[in-house]
């Protein structure tokens, strides 16, 4: 890729992320239904693992934080790894030894237990017994 | 003597949950699954199949991306022209 394509598309992307943000943020999904709904709902009426992150979105942007929580719990976990992302792009090495961190999104382990959580989310969300219910949107 | 490790390839798992959550589980949950093959490939020193579990990743959050962005162009375009023809009809 050049690098005047690597500007253009960057540059797309990015005014297409705030003119995203900016819809979530002045209308409601649940008033308007500019939105499109989750195919996977729609057909089968059941959950799925991402359902309820556009509510979750307008929610969070008017900073309802524990109420786009209830939407969608799974937002925790984009979060948290974003933070991570940036922490290691901020401060690589470490300050004791100067040794570069190790990442744990590179451990063996990490996206067995990201798909654990997803498939775990996904199950227990359209369990219609109580504790669970707080996990559907 | 002891060969130097090529780097880490990215293995996308980022964007494989936000894929997942924001718009496309299927594609998604195929790239986290790439993400871990890459992850256990350069553990025991298959860097090759690491390098192509990681080009695997990408494609697939990719793919989940462009699907979602496609349905939301249109469902955008058609509400989008319904609520300008209300406005036209009522202006």
């Amino acid at each position: 890729m050049t690098k005047a394509l690597k500007i253009a598309l960057y540059s797309s992307l990015t005014s297409i992320g705030i003119l995203m943000l900016s819809l979530y943020f002045l209308f409601s999904p649940e008033k308007v239904n500019i939105f499109p709904k989750c195919p996977f709902y729609s057909i089968t009426n059941l959950h799925c693992p991402g359902c309820g992150s556009q509510r979750a979105i307008h929610a969070f942007l008017h900073g309802d934080i524990w109420t786009a929580l209830q939407y969608n719990f799974l937002i925790i976990l984009a979060v948290a790894v974003l933070l991570y992302k940036a922490f290691l792009w901020l401060f690589p090495y470490r300050k004791k030894d100067k040794q570069e961190r190790k990442n744990i999104l590179y451990a063996n382990a990490t996206p067995w237990v990201v798909f654990a959580l997803v498939i775990l989310f996904w199950f227990l969300r359209n369990l219609p017994i109580e504790p669970f219910t707080y996990l559907a949107p | 003597m002891e060969i130097q490790k090529p780097p880490h390839p990215p293995n996308h798992l980022a964007m494989a949950i936000i894929t997942t959550i924001m718009c496309c589980q299927i594609t998604g949950i195929v790239s986290i699954v790439y993400a871990s093959q890459v992850n256990s490939k350069y553990a025991v020193g298959d860097y090759d199949g690491a390098i192509r579990a990681s080009e695997n990743a990408k494609t697939w959050w990719i793919i989940g991306l462009v699907l979602g962005v496609l349905v939301y162009v249109g469902v955008f375009l058609i509400y989008g022209l319904a609520l300008f023809g209300i406005a036209s009809d009522t202006f």
